[in-house]
C-alpha cells in the first residue's frame, strides 16, 4: 500500500468546481463584521459615535476657545456669531465646553467599562472553570454585591475619592463587574465541556492556559457586546454623579456637570446651557446602545442568515 | 410553598446582612468617625477623641458592626448625629413622600407599558409601533433628570401649565394638596420606567404571538379579544414581571435624582445632604433599604411568576 503524499501538489490547477464558485468560508470575526454592517441602525450608531469622537478630540484644533480663563463680562451669552451655542455662567464658550466635557465623559465611560469587563471576565471564567465550592462561594459574593445599590455606593465613594478621571473610572468600574462576571461564567460553563477544552487538558494545558488561551477568547463575543452596553451605562452613571455634584470637579468638566450647573438657569430662559449638552449625551448613549444591539445580533450565530 | 418561602427568606436575610457588612466596612474605611463633621473642622484632637470614646467609635471594627446589627434587629437604625434625630424617626417622616413618588410612577408605568408593548407587537412595523419604539429608545438612553428638565422646560416654562417648584411641604398630605406640582416628577419617573418595560413587553409579545397555541386559539374561532386576554397576555407578561422585579432597586436611584431636581423633601434628598455631613447611619439605612428592595423585588417577581405561569408553580 502506497502512502499518498498530500503535499505533492498536482501539476495542473484544479478545474473550477461545477455549479459555480465555492464561497470562501470567512473567519468568525469577518462573518460577525459582515452581519453587523448589514444592520443599518448599528451603522448609524457607529456613525454617531465616530462623529462625537472627532467632535470632542479633533474639534478643539479647529474651533479654538478659551476654556482656562473665565470671562465674567460675557456670562450666559445668547447663541450668536462667534459663539454658536452661547456662553455659560462663567463665560466659557458652550460649544468648546461641550468638546471638553465630551472627552471626559467618553474617557470615563470607556475606562470604567474596560475595568469592569476585565475584572468580571476573569472572575467569571475562573468561577466557571474551577466549579464546586469555590464557584458557589465566588457567585454568592456576586449575589451579595448585586444587592448593593449601585448608585448609592458609588455616590458614597465618589463623594470622598471622586473628582478626577482615573478615580471615577475606577469607582464606576469596580462596582459594575458583576453583570459581566455572571455572563462569562454562564458562557464558560457551556464551553468547558467542549472537546477543545478536554483536548487542551489532555495535552497538559495548565488552568491559566485554559482560562486565558481558550475560555476567555471564546467568550469574547459576549464580553464585547457587554462592554458596549457598559460604556453607555457608565456614561449615564457618571452624568448622574456629576449632576448631583459628586463627579468631576471644576475647572474640569463633563456633560453631567454641565447639565447640573445649568439646570438652575432654565427658569432664566438659558436653554442653550442645558439642551445641547443633553442632546449630545443622549446621542452618544443611544449610539452605544445601537452598537450593542447590533453586535449582540451579529455575534449570536443562531440569528445569522447565510 | 412554605419550605420555599422559608428558604428564600433565609438567603434574602444573608444577602441583606452581606450588603450591610459591605456598606459598613466601606464607610469605615472612608471616614472612620463622623466626629469632625459633628464637632466642626476646628475641633481639638482631645475633643474628637473624647467624642469618639463616648459614642463607641474607638471600639474594634467588629464590635461596632455587631452593635449595629444588634440595633438593627431591634428596629433601631441608629442616630443621625448631624440632624440630632433617630434615623427611624427621620425616615418615617420622609418615606411617605418618596414611596408615593416611586409607587405611583411604578404602577402607572406597568399600566402603560404592558398594553403598549402588546399593541406594538400586534401592529408590528406600523406607524404606531415605529413611533413608540423610537420614543422609548430615546427615553431609554436618557438620564431621568434630563427627562425632568425637558418636562420643566416644556410644561412649566413654555406652556405654563404647572409650577416648576414643587410644594416644600414635608408631609405627604401637604404635598398632595398641591398635587399638580407632583405631576412632572411622577411623569418623568414613569416615562423612564415605561421605556424600560415596553421594549421587553414588545419582544416577549412578539415571541408569544408566534407560538402555536395562539394559532390554535385563533383556529378554534376565538374572538381576537379572547385570544389576547386569555392566551397572549399571561404568557407575554412573564419576562416583564422578572424585569419589574429587577427594576425595583432602580427606583431608588431614580427617586434620588428626581428629588434632587425638583427639591422634593424625600429620602433621596436626605441621602445627598447626609453625604456631605458623613452622616453614617442615614447613608447606611438608605443603602439597606436599597438592598431590601433588591431581594424583595426578586422574591415578588418569583412569586408573581408562579401565579402567572402554572408550569413553574413551586410545590
Amino acid at each position: 500500500m502506497t502512502v499518498i503524499d498530500e503535499r505533492s501538489a498536482p501539476a495542473t490547477p484544479p478545474a473550477a468546481p461545477e455549479g459555480g464558485d465555492v464561497t470562501v468560508i470567512a473567519s468568525g470575526w469577518k462573518l460577525t463584521l459582515r452581519e453587523f454592517m448589514r444592520n443599518k441602525l448599528a451603522v448609524v450608531g457607529v456613525a454617531i459615535l465616530v462623529f462625537f469622537v472627532l467632535f470632542c478630540y479633533i474639534g478643539p484644533y479647529f474651533y479654538h476657545t478659551n476654556q482656562l480663563q473665565t470671562n465674567l463680562l460675557n456670562t450666559d451669552g445668547v447663541p450668536g456669531t462667534g459663539q454658536p451655542l452661547g456662553t455659560d455662567d462663567y463665560g466659557f464658550d458652550v460649544l468648546g465646553r461641550l468638546m471638553l466635557g465630551g472627552q471626559t465623559s467618553l474617557e470615563i465611560g470607556f475606562l470604567a467599562s474596560v475595568i469592569a469587563s476585565v475584572i468580571g471576565t476573569i472572575w467569571g471564567a475562573v468561577a466557571g472553570l474551577v466549579g464546586g465550592a469555590i464557584d458557589s462561594l465566588m457567585m454568592r459574593i456576586v449575589d451579595i454585591l448585586l444587592a448593593v445599590p449601585f448608585f448609592l455606593i458609588v455616590l458614597i465613594i465618589a463623594h470622598r475619592y471622586g473628582s478626577n478621571i482615573w478615580n471615577l473610572s475606577l469607582i464606576l468600574g469596580v462596582f459594575s463587574w458583576l453583570a459581566p462576571a455572571r455572563l462569562v461564567r454562564g458562557e464558560v460553563l457551556t464551553l468547558r465541556v467542549r472537546d477543545f477544552v478536554s483536548a487542551s487538558r489532555v495535552m497538559g494545558g495548565t488552568q491559566s492556559h485554559l482560562v486565558f488561551r481558550h475560555l476567555i477568547p471564546n467568550a469574547m463575543g459576549t464580553v464585547i457586546v457587554n462592554v458596549t452596553f457598559q460604556v453607555a451605562d457608565a456614561i449615564l452613571a457618571l452624568a448622574a454623579l456629576s449632576y448631583v455634584g459628586f463627579g468631576i470637579h471644576y475647572p474640569n468638566t463633563d456633560w453631567g456637570s454641565q447639565i447640573s450647573n445649568a439646570s438652575n438657569s432654565l427658569s432664566n430662559g438659558y436653554w442653550w446651557l442645558v439642551f445641547p449638552v443633553g442632546i449630545a449625551l443622549v446621542l452618544v448613549v443611544m449610539a452605544f446602545n445601537l452598537i450593542g444591539d447590533g453586535l449582540r445580533d451579529a455575534v449570536d450565530v443562531r440569528l445569522r442568515k447565510r | 410553598m412554605t419550605g420555599f418561602l422559608v428558604r428564600r427568606f433565609g438567603t434574602s436575610l444573608i444577602v441583606v446582612l452581606g450588603v450591610v457588612l459591605v456598606t459598613f466596612t466601606m464607610l469605615h474605611i472612608i471616614a472612620p468617625s463622623p466626629a469632625i463633621a459633628v464637632l466642626g473642622a476646628k475641633a481639638s484632637p482631645a475633643a474628637i477623641k473624647a467624642w469618639n470614646k463616648e459614642y463607641g467609635f474607638t471600639d474594634p471594627f467588629l464590635v461596632q458592626f455587631w452593635h449595629y446589627i444588634d440595633n438593627l434587629f431591634h428596629g433601631n437604625l441608629g442616630y443621625s448625629f448631624k440632624l440630632n434625630q433617630s434615623v427611624t424617626a427621620l425616615f418615617a417622616e420622609k418615606a411617605p413622600l418618596s414611596a408615593f413618588l416611586s409607587g405611583s410612577s411604578l404602577v402607572l408605568a406597568i399600566v402603560i407599558a404592558i398594553p403598549l408593548g402588546i399593541y406594538q407587537a400586534l401592529f408590528r412595523n406600523r406607524i404606531g409601533d415605529i413611533t413608540a419604539t423610537v420614543i422609548s429608545f430615546v427615553l431609554y438612553s436618557m438620564p431621568v433628570f434630563l427627562v425632568a428638565l425637558l418636562l420643566i422646560q416644556v410644561f412649566a416654562l413654555n406652556l405654563n401649565w404647572v409650577d416648576p417648584n414643587v410644594s416644600q411641604d414635608q408631609s405627604l398630605t401637604g404635598a398632595l394638596s398641591d398635587f399638580k406640582d407632583l405631576l412632572l416628577p411622577i411623569i418623568a419617573l414613569t416615562l423612564t420606567a415605561v421605556a424600560n418595560f415596553s421594549r421587553y413587553q414588545r419582544s416577549s409579545s412578539l415571541d408569544a404571538l408566534a407560538q402555536d397555541y395562539i394559532k390554535v386559539a385563533r383556529a378554534k374561532g376565538l374572538s381576537e379579544r379572547l385570544v389576547l386576554s386569555r392566551h397572549l397576555v399571561r404568557n407575554a407578561c412573564l419576562p416583564t414581571i422578572t424585569l419589574i422585579g429587577l427594576f425595583l432597586p432602580g427606583l431608588i436611584a431614580g427617586n434620588l435624582l428626581i428629588e434632587y431636581t425638583f427639591n422634593i423633601n424625600g429620602l433621596g434628598l436626605l441621602f445627598i445632604n447626609s453625604l456631605n455631613g458623613d452622616d453614617y447611619n442615614v447613608l447606611l439605612a438608605y443603602t439597606l433599604i436599597g438592598a431590601v428592595f433588591t431581594v424583595v423585588g426578586n422574591l415578588i417577581a418569583d412569586l408573581l411568576l408562579t401565579v402567572a405561569d402554572p408550569r413553574i408553580r413551586i410545590v
